[in-house]
This record gives C-alpha cells, sequence and structure tokens, in this order.
C-alpha cells in the first residue's frame, strides 16, 4: 500500500468531514477541567435533556477544550447551520431552555452572549479559513477577535484549543494536523529539521529557554561520537515530553493537553526524527486525569491512523510513544529528576552535565522539551523559520503563554507575541485587578520566580528582560497580585512550598529552605527584629549559589525579588507588627462595626473556634487571640459590619 | 483484610518491567485505593524489586497512600492562584468544622482531608476536589453548602 497516498486521502476525507460539519446544527461545550468545574457537565445533561424536550433533533454535541477565557466558564455555543458560531458565557443549567429554545428560533438571549466566530481562522499558511456568512440578527454581535481580552493576542501555540474536538482526529487533521510529519519525513533530513528549528529561534518554553535546535543538534550528534570503527548499529536515542507542569497557578500545558492532544504527538515524534530516537515518553502528571486520558485516545488514533508505529507514511522511520504518570513531586519537573522518574526511580536530580541530550534515559542520549516547545515545532516547518522568527523579540522569538490568575477580572489563557508588555496583559487583556482593588505585584515563574511591583509594568516580556527584574519567565505562570496580598505572607508561602518539596539530596536547599522558612515564620507572625532581615538575605544567596539543581538555585528567588521590591512591608510586620494587606493572623484584628450589625447572630455560628462572643440581645464582639483568621464571619456577615483593623 | 487482590493483570500491562514501578503503583492505587501492603509483597517480588527501594520510590511521592481512602476525600489546592484567593483561609475553615488536620483521617473513617499543590484550575480559585469531582471559587459559604450536603448524603 502507498502510505503517502493514504495520507492524502484521510485529510481530505477528514476536511471534507469538517466542511459537512458546518452544514449541521451544532452545541459546543468548552469541556476542560476547568470548564466541568465550573459546571459544564451540569449544562451538558441539561443541553441533552432540553434538545429531548423541545424536540430539536439532528443536533450534533460536542466537547471541546479551553479556550482560555476561564472567567466566563462555562462557555456554550451555538452553531447551526452554515450560521456564525455564538458563545454563551457563564451558562447555568436554568438558562439552557431558553438559550436552546429562543436560539433555534431565530433570535438571541443577548445578555448572556459572550461573542461570535464571524471566521475560522488557522494559523496554518495556505491552509482554508472557515468563513460564514453572516445573518441579520448576528450583526453587532462582538467577535471573538474583537473581545479586549483576545484583541491583542496572538495563537500560535494554542491555535487548535477551544476550537476543535479533542478527541476527533478528524478535527486536528482538517487544520493541517500532521501535515508538518508529513513534510518532514517525506522531504526533510533530521539536518534540514534541525536547522529550521535553529534558525527559527525555538527557546523551550519549560522555563530556561534553551534554544531548542541547538539541544537537538547535541543529541543528533551524539550518535555521531559513538560510531566509531564497529558500530553500524545506531545508538538508541529517546525523546520526552515534560508535562510535569509543576508550577503550581499554571495550567497552560494541561490546558494543550485536553485541547490538542495530538500536536503534541506530532511535535515529539518530528523530534524524534530529528535527533534519531524510536522511543518517545510523555511524563505528565497524575492531578491531570482528562489530560491523561485524552492524551491515551489521541495515542491510540495515531497509531490506529499510522502516524505512530512502524514505518510511518511508508517511510522506514519507526517510533512509538508511551506516557508516564508522575507522582506528585514538583523536583521531577527537573530534567535530571525527571529521567529518574520514568525509570522508576526516586525522582532526584543530579548534576550536570553530563547533559541529557549527551546521557539521559538508560545512559542514552535523551532530549526533554517541554509541552509547548513541541506544539510550536509543527507550524514552525510549515510556515518557515523565517515567519516564526519575524515574531516577538531580538531576545526570544514568537509567542508566550500564559496562564493569567489571582486577582485578575480575565483569568484564563493568553498568548502574545513575546514583547507584549506586562501592562497589556494584565490591564489590556485581563482587564485589570478584580473588584476594584489596587494593583500591588505581578507573579511570574511561580517558585522559582518572583513578583514585580507596578513600577515596572511597561515590561516587555521576554526571557531576559523578566530575568533582569530577578524573576523569571518560567513556563508561563502569571499571578495577579493585589492589595490583600502580603507579599511576606506570599514569599513564606512559596518558602513552605520549596521546603516540603525539596527532594532533600543537597544540603543547601534541603536544611536552607527549612532555616528561610522559619525565619519568614517568625516575621509573619510579628516575632522577629529588624537584623533578620540581613540573615534571611545572606542566607538567600548561599542557597542560590550552592544548591544542586534548579530547584534550589532559583528557591529564593521569591525571597529576594520582594526583599527587593516590598522590603517596607517586611520592616512593617517586624517593627510596627503590622500586616497593612490584613492577612497575616496576629497582626490585624476582627472588629465589628455596631453601626452597621443587627445582631443576626451568622458571626457567632460560622465560627469554627468559638472566638465570637455575645448575644442577639446583647449584640456580639470577637476575641481575637481565640481568632484563627479564617475570615469565615467576615464573608458570612450579611452587613459586612464586621472590619479587619491593623 | 480479606479481598483478593489481582494485580497481574496491572503487571502484564507493563512487561513486568521494574522500570514501569511507579506506573503500576498508580495503577494500583487506581484500583484499590491504596496501597495495599499484601499487593507491595507481591510486587515485589514479581517484577524483582526490593521492599525497601519500593518504599523509597513510594515515600519520595506524595500521591502514594498507604491508608484505604476515606468515604469521602476532600483535597484543598494550596497552589499559588488558591493560595492569593484564601486557600489557607478555606482549609483552616475546614480543619476545625471537621475537626481534622490536613493530612488526617477522621476516626469514623468517613472523611479524610488532604492538600494539593495545583489541579490545574487555577483560573476557578481557590479549588477543592471531593473524590474526583472539582469545585470552584469557593468561599464559606459554598464550604458549608458542600460539607453539608456530604453530611446529608450520609443520613440517607
Ligand atoms: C525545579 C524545576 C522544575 C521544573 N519543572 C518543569 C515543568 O514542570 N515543566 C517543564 O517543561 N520544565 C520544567 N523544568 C525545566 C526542565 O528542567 C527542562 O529545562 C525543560 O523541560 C526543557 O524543555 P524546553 O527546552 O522545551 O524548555 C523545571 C526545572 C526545574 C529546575
Ligand atoms: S493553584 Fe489551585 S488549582 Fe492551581
Amino acid at each position: 500500500m502507498n502510505k503517502s497516498n493514504h495520507f492524502h486521502d484521510i485529510t481530505e476525507e477528514a476536511i471534507l468531514y469538517s466542511k459537512e460539519k458546518h452544514n449541521k446544527n451544532r452545541i459546543i461545550i468548552g469541556y476542560g477541567t476547568c470548564g466541568i468545574a465550573a459546571g459544564a457537565e451540569e449544562v451538558l445533561k441539561e443541553v441533552q435533556q432540553v434538545l429531548h424536550e423541545l424536540k430539536i433533533e439532528d443536533v450534533i454535541i460536542e466537547k471541546t477544550g479551553c479556550i482560555g477565557c476561564c472567567s466566563y466558564e462555562p462557555l456554550m455555543d451555538i452553531e447551526l447551520a452554515n450560521s456564525p458560531r455564538v458563545s454563551y458565557k457563564n451558562v447555568k443549567p436554568k438558562e439552557v431552555k431558553e438559550i436552546i429554545d429562543k436560539h433555534f428560533e431565530g433570535e438571541l438571549k443577548k445578555e448572556k452572549v459572550f461573542c461570535m466566530f464571524d471566521e475560522q481562522e488557522n494559523i496554518i499558511q495556505n491552509q482554508e479559513s472557515w468563513k460564514y456568512n453572516i445573518p441579520e440578527i448576528y450583526s453587532g454581535l462582538p467577535t471573538f477577535k474583537s473581545l479586549p481580552m483576545l484583541k491583542k493576542q496572538k495563537r500560535i501555540t494554542l491555535r487548535n484549543v477551544g476550537i476543535i474536538d479533542p478527541e476527533n482526529i478528524n478535527d486536528y487533521l482538517a487544520r493541517g494536523g500532521y501535515q508538518a510529519l508529513y513534510k518532514t519525513l517525506t522531504a526533510l533530513s533530521p539536518k534540514e529539521v534541525i536547522d529550521e528549528i535553529k534558525s527559527s529561534g525555538l527557546r523551550g518554553r519549560g522555563g530556561a529557554g534553551f534554544p531548542t535546535g541547538v539541544k537537538w543538534e547535541f543529541a543528533y550528534n551524539a550518535e555521531l561520537s559513538k560510531t566509531t570503527e564497529d558500530s553500524i548499529e545506531k545508538t538508541e536515542k529517546y525523546v520526552v515530553c515534560n508535562a510535569d507542569e509543576g508550577d503550581p497557578g499554571a495550567f497552560m500545558d494541561r490546558s494543550l493537553i485536553e485541547g490538542d492532544p495530538h500536536s503534541v504527538i506530532e511535535g515529539l515524534t518530528i523530534a524524534a526524527y530529528a535527533i534519531g530516537a524510536t522511543k518517545g515518553f510523555i511524563y505528565i502528571r497524575a492531578e491531570y486525569p482528562l489530560a491523561i486520558k485524552r492524551l491515551e485516545i489521541a495515542l491510540k488514533q495515531a497509531y490506529e491512523n499510522h502516524f505512530l508505529g512502524d514505518n510511518i507514511f511508508g517511510t522506514d522511520f519507526h517510533f512509538s510513544i508511551e506516557i508516564r504518570k508522575g507522582a506528585g513531586a514538583f523536583v521531577c519537573g527537573e530534567e535530571t529528576a525527571l529521567i529518574n522518574s520514568i525509570m522508576g526511580l526516586r525522582g532526584e536530580p543530579r548534576p550536570r552535565p553530563p547533559y541529557p541530550a549527551v546521557s539521559g534515559l538508560w545512559g542514552k542520549p535523551t532530549i526533554i522539551n517541554n509541552v509547548k516547545t513541541l506544539v510550536t515545532v509543527p507550524v514552525i516547518l510549515l510556515n518557515g523559520a523565517k515567519w516564526f522568527s519575524s515574531i516577538g523579540t531580538e531576545d526570544t522569538k514568537g509567542t508566550a503563554v500564559f496562564a493569567l490568575t489571582g486577582d485578575v477580572k480575565n483569568s484564563g489563557l493568553v498568548e502574545v507575541p513575546m514583547g507584549t508588555t506586562l501592562r497589556e496583559i494584565i490591564f489590556d487583556i485581563g482587564g485589570g485587578v478584580k473588584g476594584n482593588k489596587q494593583f500591588k505585584a505581578v507573579q511570574t515563574g511561580g517558585p522559582s520566580g518572583g513578583c514585580i511591583p507596578f513600577s515596572l509594568i511597561d515590561t516587555p516580556v521576554d526571557f531576559a528582560s523578566l530575568k533582569k527584574l530577578g524573576s523569571i519567565m518560567g513556563s508561563g505562570g502569571m499571578i495577579v497580585c493585589s492589595e490583600s496580598t502580603c507579599m511576606v505572607d506570599l514569599a513564606r508561602y512559596f518558602m513552605t512550598f520549596i521546603a516540603s518539596e525539596s527532594c532533600g539530596k543537597c544540603t543547601p536547599c534541603r536544611e536552607g529552605t527549612v532555616r528561610a522558612l522559619e525565619m519568614l515564620e517568625k516575621i509573619t507572625s510579628g516575632d522577629a527584629t529588624i537584623d533578620i532581615l540581613t540573615d534571611l538575605e545572606q542566607l538567600s544567596l548561599v542557597i542560590k549559589d550552592t544548591a544542586l539543581c534548579g530547584l534550589g538555585q532559583t528557591a529564593p528567588n521569591p525571597i529576594l525579588s520582594t526583599l527587593k521590591y516590598f522590603k517596607e512591608e517586611y520592616i512593617e510586620h517586624i517593627e510596627q507588627k503590622v500586616c497593612r494587606a490584613k492577612v497575616c493572623p496576629g497582626l490585624f484584628n476582627y472588629v465589628i462595626n455596631d453601626d452597621l450589625c443587627i445582631k443576626c447572630g451568622v458571626c457567632q455560628n460560622v465560627c469554627p473556634v468559638d472566638a465570637v462572643f455575645g448575644s442577639k440581645e446583647t449584640g456580639f464582639f470577637i476575641e481575637n487571640r481565640l481568632c484563627i483568621s479564617c475570615n469565615a464571619c467576615f464573608e458570612r456577615c450579611p452587613k459586612r459590619a464586621i472590619e479587619k483593623v491593623n | 483484610m480479606n479481598v483478593d487482590f489481582d494485580i497481574d493483570s496491572i503487571l502484564a500491562r507493563y512487561n513486568f518491567d521494574s522500570s514501569a514501578l511507579i506506573q503500576i503503583l498508580s495503577d494500583v492505587q487506581d484500583k484499590y485505593g491504596y496501597l495495599p501492603r499484601e499487593v507491595l509483597e507481591d510486587i515485589s517480588q514479581k517484577i524483582e524489586v526490593s521492599l525497601s527501594k519500593m518504599w523509597g520510590v513510594i515515600s519520595f511521592y506524595a500521591l502514594f497512600k498507604l491508608k484505604p481512602p476515606a468515604k469521602y476525600n476532600i483535597t484543598v489546592c494550596q497552589g499559588t492562584a488558591c493560595h492569593v484567593s484564601g486557600a489557607k483561609r478555606n482549609l483552616e475553615y475546614i480543619e476545625s468544622k471537621l475537626n481534622l488536620k490536613a493530612g488526617e483521617h477522621s476516626p469514623d473513617g468517613k472523611y479524610s482531608l488532604e492538600t494539593v499543590a495545583c489541579i490545574g484550575s487555577c483560573a476557578l480559585a481557590p479549588t477543592i476536589v471531593i473524590n474526583g469531582k472539582v469545585y470552584g471559587r469557593n468561599t464559606v459559604k459554598t464550604i458549608d453548602k458542600l460539607l453539608s450536603r456530604l453530611e446529608e448524603g450520609e443520613k440517607k
């Protein structure tokens, strides 16, 4: 059988299939982990029920990944045959019936409309974009791309997420899926692939920003150095996709895998071809069950279509992929620890060199790339290195994907050209701080990163400029902090995390982080004296210089950056015993404002430690010495009569 | 314990390969909810990894459990996004309501309380997972509702 014709055939079929879909009525539900958490499951059930009740037949119900507008989940889209897809936001099950009923009758429940898709754009050049005819009643609806959240975004890595059905390979194929792999295997030599990636300027998106093509070249050459006199046999090599996403507060990789799993498989297979590997692993954290499930489905489909396995596209290239689940250890995102974990060992790191590209899994050359890096590869090969390197900054080419969260209005996934400023990301795309609060800082890079204050908000993002500020780009977590975040508490939080995640192999990290945590706890409980700050800084610098792996070397960043930009908050905790954000227990009090209090007793009922005294007759007061600062009374008081004071 | 543990199908899935130890353990845990001692001994023999080596691996990874799960396993995310949205206060509230500390099981086997470092639903912070189902945007009010729903489920 001629496998290459076979590929053209299934692609043609997939395109036809996808065109036909637009001739049918569809209801599409955002079904990523966060969509489900926001209630997508209940919405889906209701949709099925309502269609049955209203006797509407011939509707395709589809699930898609997270389109990245998480604040508006659950999202339910309706696409009538040949009409634009209209997206409804924050859909509650009880609203489903009215929305569907109206929509199918040619009306719109306007206040629930999020946007419409006037075209389905395809980032891959020379691929068709689907354009819709816009009926009269849709005029005036905002289009997806015109939403403030989307205007400044450029979606390359996230090209398919939230648009395709991730469990349907036809959807991926119809949007140019596996074209790059086909081109690679049938028309390019490994060296040509590596050169293309090198000249595109792609840098790894896992945190360190190492040039991807250079890394691949190391592994490619590793073979040459081994083939001396006798060995005709090729050295075995491995490729690994790092989907550990350990940064707490980040979910780009999860959303990508849940929303577009085939792109990960395609990228990894191309990497394997480039370096000459026949075996690949996807190392994914067990905390992501849905992503694992979607990957398993996608792998099965890829094997069935002969995109994986023996003689792919009729060439002599063989490649297979296995999923390896992590088991809840942050350090396993570090590449040498990850290698140990895949081999079934304790996930302890080891000093480098040798780098995994030379000696990795079972001592063989192994490359490890982040999910986002691999997903970007196919597009570069199709659109060209030149196209890719025209996007971004001198330092970093292409786009950056962030998970924007915390005290920000529009939390979600953001993909922008490198060089976009923090202000644009947080205020234009993110809509600024939630609930009329003041912006205080933005945290990037997770436990290895730092906090950037408002005065530096106009910094353009790329690897170099964030590093200059004492933070890092990291893999893309971006957490917005308002006036109600205490910066000392945040440093304490990260140190708690690191101290418990430190693998214990090297002393500076094992002991140092615990000592640093103790100091921070002293400060946040008001028991420190001012000279502690010098000690804390000293200790941080020592850990940074002496730790074995990246975890320890970067662990002090949250401390150092908050000491640099928010020192006054540290001093207030120490000298005035005041936490201005009113977060640190004991450094502020809860008091009841008698003018507002209606003596309802809710605070007393809700207090889990009986720190509220009094009765409905006499009124209430809070004994702050018993209080654990759980905030329950503050949140539950119907009159907002409970105040936090310093 | 009288349960018959059947793990050969799991081991066969990985060709009795010791490098798949972590996968084997997590599949066993998916099946039984924890890692029963008998099973560990069995695995140790069949894939030829000593128990002490296995213990080294199990103790390294936070997700492995040696105790059967409680009826309701409540996991409170303590990731960064959840932290800045009040996850610590939520945890303290639940701890004092259930009279349990994170990591503990209630004596009646009804509740176990855990923390996790992020489940990737950060946009819905602060998140709580109860028996695998994720609940987002939690406040004291939603927690009260969730807990009382569990209590009601008990009475039925
Ligand atoms: C403590 C620590 C945790 C890490 N966690 C991750 C992670 O979760 N995901 C990831 O892709 N890279 C992580 N890295 C970076 C990896 O070691 C490695 O550099 C990366 O996966 C390489 O892929 P890239 O070249 O595509 O960026 C981590 C590094 C350290 C030191
Ligand atoms: S920080 Fe809690 S879900 Fe990510």
